[in-house]
């Protein structure tokens, strides 16, 4: 008989959201239905199609330094919270698309810049100096699924004792260069973001940080951490189809949530609720309605979305949305769905629109990205 | 005791400058002979490291997009931009469906390539793995470097040319393909 792999914990969060700089804000606001999306009067003057977004208004760091700044704050945070001196051992697992985005569009536009000094290994790089910090890394460049990985990474390590604490998430400074990629690519929304809608035209442009702070249960338990929520398994597979389309059943999408579901060692019936992709674009919300039909039949657990209320953060919107689902395990609650009003019947997903309170046990965060990437994270409430 | 992970085939290659876009095929052509397997597509795995995936493209883009201006850009390199957009191509060009991973860095993120290749292998989750370093040239005088090695599991070695072995010893400096054709220089996998 197999055994059980080793529990791990998350037992510290730290977050820059649009919605809020703290978890609990950005609960508290997701639930009483808000969305973060207003219109940029600086993108408008600079001629960007898309002037809405959802960005950090308040938060204020060097340009070129905004994306390793949002994952420092996150990270400290976390680290508040778990109540934990890190040992230095620890391991950094962060997730990107890019880097410092900024950098990127300065360089090009003439300014003498050393890319290197840039890219995701830049924002692991800050964290593992800040907090001197040298245990494994792992400087992760799976776009829009990129959170999911880095936490799927350190869950690895800390099973295997590679790392004894693990810092782990996601970062995205807001990027013009996706705005106007995403914008010219007709992927983007000219008004608001609404998941699985029938009315939906695309996604929002968001920005953000969300750094976890993961250990062993054991670990975390004889310190006297309370561990938040338990991350189970992560499922991964690629479409192999298409650079920017995902493929059009859905089937690489229902692969990684199986494989989340049999890596757990539990079937679709033992799952709560699914905190989808839902980026509100056609094809992605249609594709990702077929998988969660195909893995759930026709009994659908819960569903929900949050890139109505708090945008497309790319690199870091699965570990934003990790936090929600944190959140959602430990209040025993569903969010409401911000965009989502009226379900489309093709695709046949009816979102939560309220605040729902029901028994959850399991949740799995679902995380696409252009390339065909496909990743589905599997989460279990705390129970000691 | 555990099954070896031994390099079953390796291949490494310098390239022309060129966007990522017009390099893949060429890095494709190179990587043909390592991907002739017959292995299920669901449990082949990529892993790529990149000291620059996406840079050129995303300089290129927003260049061209600050010339055109930004609600007339073309949006055809867009996808490009992104780090990970050459192990999706791999992925299509060798129907690679199972895990796809791109790190970005040098010596240490082909290090994390192959620690997650390797933990991959051992957990059954894929069967083969493919770790490719690719490090875009950036400007036309200097060539691509490319490196890339097959790995799969074995009781022992046997046929396969070696087991994988990470020598640690002045990697830090190097670049992905730099490291990993150290690795393949050194393991005699060539």
């Amino acid at each position: 008989m197999k055994n059980a792999p080793e529990p791990i914990v998350i037992t510290g969060m730290g977050l820059l959201s649009p919605l809020g700089d703290s978890v609990s804000l950005l609960w508290q606001r997701l639930l009483a239905g808000e969305s973060a999306v207003c219109n940029w009067p600086d993108l408008q003057e600079e001629g960007y199609r898309v002037s809405k977004a959802c960005r950090l208004d308040d938060f204020t760091a060097p340009p070129l330094r905004r994306g390793r700044m949002l994952g420092f704050t996150a990270a400290r945070e976390a680290i508040r919270q778990a109540g934990l001196t890190l040992p230095a051992e620890t391991g950094v697992f962060i997730g990107s698309t890019l880097g410092e985005s900024r950098a990127f569009e300065q360089k090009a536009e003439g300014h003498r810049l050393n890319l290197a000094g840039y890219t995701v290994e830049s924002f692991t790089a800050f964290l593992r100096q800040k907090f001197k910090l040298s245990g494994p890394q792992r400087s992760i460049a799976t776009a829009c699924a990129a959170g999911n990985y880095a936490i799927g990474a350190a869950m690895s390590a800390l099973r295997s004792g590679r790392a004894s604490v693990a810092l782990a998430g996601g970062v995205e400074p807001f990027s013009r260069l996706a705005l106007v990629g995403f914008s010219r690519s007709r992927a983007m929304a000219t008004d608001r973001c609404q998941p699985f809608d029938q009315n939906r035209s695309g996604m929002l442009l968001g920005e953000g940080a969300a750094i976890f702070v993961l250990e062993k249960a054991r670990d975390a338990l004889r310190r006297g951490a309370r561990p938040l929520a338990e991350v189970i398994s992560l499922g991964l597979s690629c479409d192999a189809h298409h650079p920017t389309a995902p493929e059009p059943e859905g089937r690489g999408m229902a692969t990684a949530m199986r494989l989340a579901l049999e890596a757990g060692g539990i079937g679709p019936e033992a799952i709560d609720w699914v905190n989808a992709h839902g980026s509100g674009t056609r094809l992605s919300d249609s594709a990702e309605a077929k998988a969660m039909r195909h893995i759930f039949g026709a009994r659908l657990p819960a569903i929900s979305g949050s890139k109505g209320a708090i945008g497309h953060a790319l690199g870091a919107a699965s570990a934003l949305e990790l936090a929600i689902c944190v959140q959602g395990l430990l209040h025993q609650t569903v969010p409401p769905t911000a965009g989502h009003e009226q379900a489309d019947p093709e695709a046949g997903i009816n979102c939560t629109r309220n605040a729902r309170q029901q028994p959850i046990q399991y949740v799995l965060n679902n995380a696409f990205a252009f390339g065909g990437i496909n990743s589905s994270l599997l989460l279990r409430r705390w129970e000691n | 005791m555990g099954k070896l992970i031994v390099i079953e085939s390796s291949c490494t290659a310098v390239l022309p400058y060129g966007l990522e876009k017009d390099t893949m095929p060429e890095v494709g052509a190179a990587l043909e002979a390592l991907f002739a397997t017959q292995v299920e597509p669901d449990a082949r795995g990529l892993y790529l490291a990149s000291k620059n995936a996406g840079e050129l493209s995303a300089l290129r883009f927003w260049s061209d997009s600050q010339h055109s201006g930004v609600a007339l850009a073309n949006p055809e390199l867009f996808p490009w931009t992104l780090a990970n957009a050459p192990c999706g191509w791999l992925a299509r060009q060798f129907r690679v469906t199972g895990p796809n991973y791109t790190y970005t860095g040098s010596a240490e993120a082909l290090r994390e390539a192959l620690e997650q290749a390797s933990e991959d292998l051992q957990s059954g989750r894929v069967t083969t793995a493919w770790v490719i370093a690719i490090d875009f040239s950036k400007k036309p005088r200097y060539n691509t470097a490319l490196a890339a090695i097959r790995l799969g599991l074995r009781d022992r070695p046997g046929n396969a040319r070696q087991q994988l072995n990470i020598v640690e010893n002045g990697s830090g400096k190097l670049s992905a393909a730099a490291f990993l054709q150290q690795i393949i220089r050194d393991t005699g996998a060539l």
